[in-house]
């Protein structure tokens, strides 16, 4: 296999192609990943000044502003994802992450709140401008559209090889790993170095997990924060869990529901997750794994039976 | 035995009783010409009181008319009411079925727990270290 490594979006990126692909080949689908995910960060990144999201939230509210179509892709599917998880997942968070101290550029504008209008945008199909409702955070949806698009791009150029790219713990994966299946650690979220399970993909798939292991810190008054927001309270939510892992043939998706997910909390999430037919995995602050029946197909190790056995 | 006669009843007799028929005869025009002014006097005092009575009977008729086309009105709307009240009642029995059915459900529901403990799939679950992997999934921060 041939790897490339480098960084985007705040995190490390990892590109692994399995043997077939010749080395200029995997140079060619490594640049233009990282063309995608340069472009996915100029966009719509929080953290630059010189981004077109930031540069629309400093317009203030309504002010429309002509936008690419990176950045209307993701408030439409920011958007469509607070309808689709009935409010669990919501951009419009950004409000209260800004308020608990969240590093940044600031974004929100003098007198924001999180949720004025039904919609997080409006699209103006004459001018083509965007006009904001709120200001958005669009780090998770971003990072899982980058791999969408950064896949699907370097699908094209490797052609039938298989690929996995790697962006910071979430995962787009194209084929096969040599004949096999990809094989994926699950993270232990209290960071003990043993994975609390491994699975394994089926073609062209994504894994994404929802931490509050990373993205952690005080607020102005000393309370301990993190930056999985409730959309209901505008607090840190997600009780009684630490991490929550979501495994899909989307990247975004997969994101998304990871994110919706750790917030029903762990008095909810097994329903919601069953419900959904989603492969989700979860450890509670205690440290216990549970499982969808789905998640349970694709688990190939687990750690808590592998020390029973 | 004409001669009889009227050596019986002198002619100033038959005078007598022919003027007094006459007499009798105009009295009697007379009388007849004055009962007939009266009635006729009568008929025009009495002829608005007639077209009164005429009215009143009109509106009766047309007050007939109108309670049986209530009347009828009234069969249809309890007829349509009866009928309604079937469909409510079959409506109700509906939804109260749902009720029930949405009852069980939701017990269901709640009676399943949180969190369940699968069976070990056998085959695919490996025991000792964990196995080598391609990547791993933690968290990144987004």
């Amino acid at each position: 296999m041939r790897r490339r490594d480098g960084r985007a979006l705040a995190s490390p990126l990892q590109l692994t192609v399995s043997s077939g692909a010749g080395e200029h080949t995997v140079d060619r689908a490594w640049a233009a990943i990282e063309a995608e995910f340069a472009a996915v960060d100029a966009a719509m990144s929080r953290f630059r000044a010189d981004s077109e999201i930031t540069r629309l939230h400093r317009r203030g509210p309504g002010a429309g502003g002509v936008v690419s179509d990176r950045l209307r892709s993701a408030l439409a599917l920011a958007d469509r994802a607070t309808r689709l998880t009935r409010g669990r997942f919501d951009a419009r968070i950004l409000v209260d992450l800004e308020r608990l101290g969240s590093i940044g550029v600031p974004q929100v504008w003098p007198g924001a709140e999180r949720s004025v209008d039904a919609r997080a945008y409006r699209f103006d199909r004459c001018d083509r401008t965007v006009r904001l409702a709120a200001p958005v955070d669009l780090g998770g949806v971003g990072k899982g559209l980058a791999l969408r698009w950064a896949a699907r791009r370097a699908a094209v150029i490797v052609g039938d090889t298989g690929f996995l790219i790697d962006a910071g713990g979430d995962i787009a994966t194209r084929g096969s790993a040599d004949g096999e299946p990809w094989s994926i650690a699950i993270e232990d979220p209290t960071g003990a170095p043993e994975p609390v399970a491994v699975c394994v993909l089926p073609t062209d798939s994504a894994v994404a997990t929802s931490s509050i292991r990373r993205a952690s810190w005080r607020d102005p008054d000393g309370k301990a924060v993190h930056h999985l927001i409730d959309p209901r309270t505008g607090s840190p939510g997600g009780d009684g869990l630490r991490a929550v892992t979501v495994a899909g043939p989307d990247p975004a998706w997969a994101e998304i529901w990871s994110k919706a997910l750790f917030l029903e909390g762990s008095l909810q999430i097994g329903a919601t997750a069953r419900a959904r037919g989603l492969a989700a995995w979860w450890v509670d602050v205690d440290g216990d794994l549970s499982m969808t029946p789905a998640a349970r197909e694709r688990t190939t190790w687990v750690r808590a039976e592998a020390a029973a056995s | 035995m004409t001669e009889r006669a009227q050596a019986r009843f002198p002619a100033h007799v038959f005078v007598m009783l022919s003027a007094s028929t006459a007499a009798y005869a105009i009295a009697l025009a007379a009388v007849a010409g004055l009962q007939s002014a009266d009635d006729a006097a009568l008929a025009a005092a009495r002829d608005p009181v007639a077209r009164a009575v005429e009215q009143v009977s009109a509106g009766r008729n047309d007050v007939l008319g109108r309670l049986d086309r209530a009347r009828a009105v009234y069969a249809a709307l309890a007829e349509s009411y009866g009928a309604a009240g079937g469909s409510l009642t079959a409506l109700e029995a509906q939804l109260a079925a749902l009720s029930s059915s949405v009852a069980a459900i939701d017990g269901a529901s709640r009676s399943l727990p949180t969190s369940v403990r699968l069976p070990r799939v056998a085959g695919s679950v490996s025991g000792g270290s964990a196995p080598a992997t391609h990547a791993t999934t933690r968290a990144s921060g987004g």
